[in-house]
């Protein structure tokens, strides 16, 4: 349901104006200002956020206007901190930005794409075998694309799955009904593992059991739940040395701090030198994290915004979140629909938790990027495919009174 | 989708965790952790002659 008219607009002119400062204190401090190349990165979100504003105002205009807005904050804080810390990175990912919001928006305002999954689903299945396969011949940065697709489009196709069961027979028996077939879900993801890419695995098999545990409401099916969730976790961790390092890193970083446990353990130290108000933009020390640009872009973000910073991108993601939930409590009548906005709006929520809380020291780190603020073409272009399905789905909310 | 609430309310504490984590280790561990001899940035404030912030 729309907030208030306008809402969006003012957002997007507070975001934009909140880079347009930051842009300009790194311009003084690199004495780049008069070159137009530091305005580039810039001038891009500009022009995505107008297009994209004007594009969803005209097409749906029924949409949750809250979402684009917290989609183009992180993107743009995205490309600014990308910029500070690897300028060459950056300027690969603002050829993303524009590229994945175009597909991601025509997508989403294609009038049969809600029905596609549904009518299409050996498609879909066609569709996934075919990323399967890229996904384990592809090798290296290229790999990313297929298993990212990979994550979403199984999620899409679980929801067609999940909404076939008939509303009256009972979860467990239809699960049971299905047999072997319940078993083909953990296939890909066991690909993924082998793939040496657990944290996508890990998002895309939790949201698959959030998911199944959100269409049929049932206690024996959440202690299955959790059962297998702590097996495989168990499983992986007994056979994936990569797991043992996490969690052995995840228990004491300290005493490996001048080894496997530097990253982390230069990440806490630098959100400690952002404080409450951070150090300003430019200011930081934030490369000497490894990959701080890709899994550790939030603690640049920490060290240069500070708390205020992190609570400020937090907030953004909890109330995306929300809305996103909303929507799904609001679609319930359409089990398929209210499955996807559920799907489109975890997908992002939990890799964000993932690699926050990882970050943090809160549980073991998933090597996960966080979606659409840190580096990485593919992960964007999924963040703002599952977003803009979600943006067409808050479009099909009826509004009469709930 | 009947426990939607219950789940909804049960991601917004873990985003309340994670905010807690977060602000924990910049409040509360935050002299512990600058003043760390591993921390880079001493070397850089040592040749600039400042000390470290405090309290920002």
């Amino acid at each position: 349901m729309p907030l208030r008219k306008g809402l969006d607009s003012i957002l997007l002119l507070l975001t934009g104006a909140f880079l347009a400062t930051n842009f300009f204190a790194l311009g003084v401090l690199r004495q780049e200002i008069s070159q137009a190349t530091h305005w580039l990165h810039l001038l891009v979100w500009i022009c995505c956020a107008i297009a994209g504003q004007f594009w969803l105002k005209h097409q749906l205009p029924k949409r949750d206007n809250l979402l684009f807005p917290l989609v183009m904050l992180p993107a743009g804080w995205g490309l600014l901190l990308i910029d500070r810390l690897l300028p060459a990175f950056a300027d690969r990912q603002t050829l993303w930005l524009p590229s994945g919001l175009i597909v991601a928006l025509l997508l989403a305002t294609w009038r049969p794409i809600l029905q596609l999954p549904q009518m299409q689903s050996r498609l879909t299945l066609a569709l996934i075998t075919l990323l399967l396969i890229a996904a384990s011949i592809l090798e290296g940065e290229s790999a990313g694309l297929p298993g990212e697709l990979l994550k979403l489009l199984l999620v899409i196709h679980f929801c067609v799955w999940l909404a076939s069961r008939p509303q009256e027979v009972p979860i467990l028996a239809w699960l049971a009904r299905q047999g072997w077939r319940v078993l083909l879900w953990f296939l890909p993801l066991l690909l993924l593992v082998w793939q040496r890419d657990p944290g996508t695995a890990l998002v895309t098999g939790l949201v698959l059991l959030l998911l199944l545990n959100l269409s049929g409401r049932s206690l024996r099916l959440l202690q299955v739940s959790t059962l297998l969730l702590v097996a495989s976790a168990a499983l992986a961790w007994l056979l994936l040395d990569v797991v043992q390092e996490r969690v052995s890193i995840w228990l004491d970083p300290w005493s490996l701090a001048d080894g496997r446990g530097y990253q982390i353990v230069q990440g806490l130290i630098a959100i400690a030198e952002g404080g409450v108000v951070g150090a300003g933009v430019g200011q930081g020390q934030a490369l000497v994290v490894p990959v701080v640009h890709s899994d550790f872009v939030l603690v640049a973000l920490a060290e240069e915004w500070g708390l205020a910073g992190v609570l400020v991108l937090l907030a953004s993601m909890a109330i995306f979140t929300l809305r996103g939930l909303r929507i799904a409590w609001q679609l319930r009548d359409n089990s398929f629909l209210s499955l996807l906005a559920a799907g489109m709006t975890l997908l992002p929520g939990i890799q964000g938790l993932l690699i926050c809380g990882g970050v943090l020291r809160l549980f073991p780190l998933t090597g996960v990027t966080l979606p659409f603020l840190g580096y990485g073409g593919s992960a964007l272009l999924t963040s703002l495919l599952s977003a803009s399905l979600l943006v067409r789905l808050s479009a099909e909310v009826s509004h009469g009174p709930t | 989708m009947k426990g939607l609430r219950n789940f909804t309310l049960l991601l917004l504490l873990c985003y309340l965790a994670v905010a807690l984590a977060a602000a924990w280790w910049a409040t509360g561990a935050r002299q512990g952790l600058i003043g760390r001899d591993d921390n880079p940035r001493q070397v850089i404030r040592a040749t600039a002659g400042t000390p470290a912030q405090d309290g920002s």
